[in-house]
């Protein structure tokens, strides 16, 4: 299982700032999870999250273990038993 | 043909009372467009090595940029001086609308310079310029003299940038407030004007802003805002929460400075958010003369011991000072906090590290009770934060020895302070933990100012992810385009957050529609260039060199303890190589000295390069 906790409009959709999510079989990508994650929730929470090409939306960055997917694999990023996933509309600071 | 730029500087000696309008010379314009190029190029030819920066050789001055005035978004101006905090150069930019109000009266700089034998504050209607008696609003604080001023002058529309109390009282890191709440916080400007007995500037502008090609930036403009409408950080996170946007992922990413920076994350992040903020305590949205973001937000506290407080803010960089580096997450005493400084009229940023490292010390028995004046100075504690921050501003107590500022504090508290204490040539860093953020250990290291997050805004790109925060490689490269860039964005004079919209090309675009003459983006990196090397050669002026480009040496040693980035630490190897790239890069020596051929390079002139 891992962690996956959400902001902005996706807590909306959610209806919760956090879930639990089994990653079991060879399901283990950050893709697959948040392609599984869009299932799980609907058309809503896919529109917002992904483009039409399915990649995620620029207005979105995506954390595993305060680590940006970026700087790992992208949706390839592999995922491990208790990871913590962090979906965020895009960080700005001041 | 019609120019955005005014064609002038407005001169005000307060020793003698003499006012002089000088033409703005062509030849500075092309070398340094505006704003922080033109302030940090006169604050450079007309301030002498060594001075006191409270002395009546000291200057202020305002300059506005080619977009000022205009359509194009922008904020107001930028403010240079030496900085009674650090010491070496000193500059601070601010929006609202004084800026405009000093073009439509006809001057693109304002130099103010001596000091006045009485309290006084410059009123400026148009070609009138009058210095008037303050005696009545020594005292006052900041809200209380702008509504003052208007009554006396009978003008509601008259733009005001003045000090409260603090600057009054020569704190430190005093700061300068227009319109309702636009601050130009950083490094003392508050103080310089306080020193000078300059309580206020008042300015009615009843005169146009022509730009070069009116058709033409229309046209520019509907294709500008609809980028602006199409990029995520101004169409959305901006107006939506504004800077506490950023709360988010500084704390999943765990270099947002809790307990005076020794972690990363601070408990129960979310109470002091943007959706919190939005949700609990956000009445209005704000924006600065013609931009469309809206990144401002007006606050009222609803609910407890604070009930009432209204505010402008606060931003990212108060919930870190107040809020991370004090351990406290309750937004209702942050807000509290933040209108505290900004009535007294001083940086929350040097003020919440200012209290922290009390608290840090207190915690360490390096402080006790009887030195802080009976208050229980712990991590966390919400009332001895406000009480603090109130001591501070007006130099009551222990809050005479926080008014001097970090570095000069912990020398004075002694005992091991002076180990915690965080801070690069004297100036608080902004808050990202460099632990986490390799760039910005390099970026706030050799920043104009001190720990400066403004001059290459490195840590934007660290931490939304478009480069790897972790790697030290290509990090010096990629500041040195970012601090070039950004010089000429501050010489236009655009806003930060307008970063993502304004790339080179487009700055090469709209400029001659404003001013009517066209420079190649090559040409514009090169003003970029001199600026950043002429606010060093400032700084090396003033004796500092590569032994000055370091972090205290509990970042290299003392890993994060948790959270996202726990174990890092900075390298000090791979730092040192960072700083020899860099200073390559600029043409600068192995110490951090501009070379001769490379000033000459920038059209810096023999004169400048012989100081070396």
């Amino acid at each position: 299982m891992v962690t996956v906790k959400v902001f902005g409009n996706l807590r909306k959709i959610v209806g919760a700032s956090e879930c639990r999510i089994d990653i079991g079989g060879n399901y283990n990508t950050i893709g697959h999870l948040l392609f599984s994650f869009a299932r799980q929730y609907g058309k809503q929470l896919k529109h917002e999250l992904f483009d039409s090409e399915c990649e995620i939306r620029p207005t979105y960055s995506v954390l595993v273990n305060g680590g940006n997917i970026t700087s790992f694999l992208g949706l390839e990023t592999k995922l491990k038993e208790d990871d913590v996933v962090a979906i965020l509309p895009v960080v700005e600071g001041g | 043909m019609p120019t955005s730029y005014a064609g002038r500087i407005l001169r005000i000696n307060l020793t003698t009372s003499k006012v002089t309008r000088e033409p703005l010379a062509g030849g500075l314009i092309k070398q340094c467009l505006g704003g922080k190029g033109i302030g940090t190029h006169l604050l450079f030819d007309e301030l002498k090595p060594g001075i006191d920066p409270l002395g009546p050789e000291n200057k202020l001055i305002f300059s506005t940029g080619p977009a000022t005035g205009t359509m194009m978004p922008h904020k107001g101006y930028i403010v240079c001086y030496k900085s009674p905090l650090t010491g070496i150069y000193g500059s601070s930019s601010s929006g609202g609308f004084f800026a405009d109000e000093l073009k439509r009266a006809g001057y693109d700089v304002l130099v103010v310079e001596g000091r006045a034998e009485k309290p006084l504050y410059l009123w400026i209607d148009d070609e009138n310029v009058q210095l008037k008696n303050a005696e009545n609003l020594w005292g006052r604080d900041t809200f209380e003299t702008n509504d003052l001023i208007k009554e006396e002058l009978g003008d509601e529309g008259v733009k005001v940038a003045r000090i409260g109390i603090a600057g009054e009282k020569l704190i430190a890191f005093a700061s300068i407030t227009n319109d309702y709440s636009r601050i130009a916080g950083r490094c003392g400007p508050g103080a310089v004007m306080g020193s000078k007995n300059l309580k206020a500037i008042a300015i009615r502008g009843t005169g146009a802003i022509e730009v070069a090609d009116i058709d033409g930036l229309i046209e520019f403009m509907q294709q500008f805002l609809k980028t602006v409408k199409e990029t995520p950080a101004t169409s959305t996170t901006y107006p939506l929460w504004g800077t506490p946007g950023g709360i988010n992922g500084a704390n999943l990413q765990g270099v947002f400075p809790t307990r005076y920076w020794h972690k990363g994350m601070l408990e129960d992040y979310e109470k002091i958010n943007g959706e919190t903020i939005r949700r609990q305590i956000v009445v209005k949205d704000k924006a600065c003369y013609t931009c469309p973001v809206n990144c401002s937000k007006m606050v009222r506290v609803k609910e407890g011991r604070y009930a009432g407080t209204v505010l402008e803010g606060p931003d990212y960089e108060t919930l870190y000072s107040l809020g991370g580096l004090a351990e406290i997450n309750d937004i209702n005493v942050i807000v509290k906090g933040n209108e505290v400084c900004d009535r007294l009229g001083m940086d929350s940023m040097t003020a919440g590290n200012a209290v922290a490292l009390a608290m840090d010390c207190y915690d360490k028995h390096i402080l006790t009770r009887k030195d802080t004046d009976g208050l229980e100075l712990t991590f966390s504690n919400k009332e001895a934060l406000i009480q603090m921050l109130e001591k501070i501003g007006n130099r009551d107590g222990f809050g005479n020895v926080l008014a001097e500022g970090t570095r000069k504090a912990a020398k004075i508290i002694g005992k091991g302070a002076e180990k915690l204490a965080v801070h690069i040539k004297g100036l608080e860093p902004a808050g990202y933990d460099p632990r986490g953020m390799k760039g910005v250990a390099l970026g706030f290291a050799v920043g104009d100012r001190g720990a400066c997050h403004m001059t290459g805004s490195i840590y934007t790109y660290e931490i939304r992810g478009s480069i790897d925060r972790l790697v030290y490689k290509g990090k010096p490269a990629f500041l040195k385009e970012l601090e070039d860039k950004f010089a000429v964005c501050d010489t236009m004079i655009f806003c930060r957050f307008l970063r993502d919209v304004t790339p080179w090309k487009t700055i090469a675009q709209v400029l001659p529609l404003l001013v009517g003459f066209q420079l190649k983006e090559a040409e514009l990196r090169v003003i970029g260039e001199r600026i950043v090397s002429l606010a060093r050669a400032f700084n090396v002026r003033e004796g500092m060199g590569r032994k000055d480009d370091y972090w205290p040496d509990r970042f290299y040693t003392d890993p994060l303890p948790d959270g996202g980035s726990k174990g890092q630490t900075i390298d000090r190897a791979e730092f040192d190589k960072m700083l020899d790239e860099y200073y390559e890069l600029r043409g600068w020596d192995e110490n951090g000295i501009p070379r001769k051929e490379s000033l000459q390079r920038l059209g810096l002139g023999d004169d400048l390069a012989e100081e070396e």
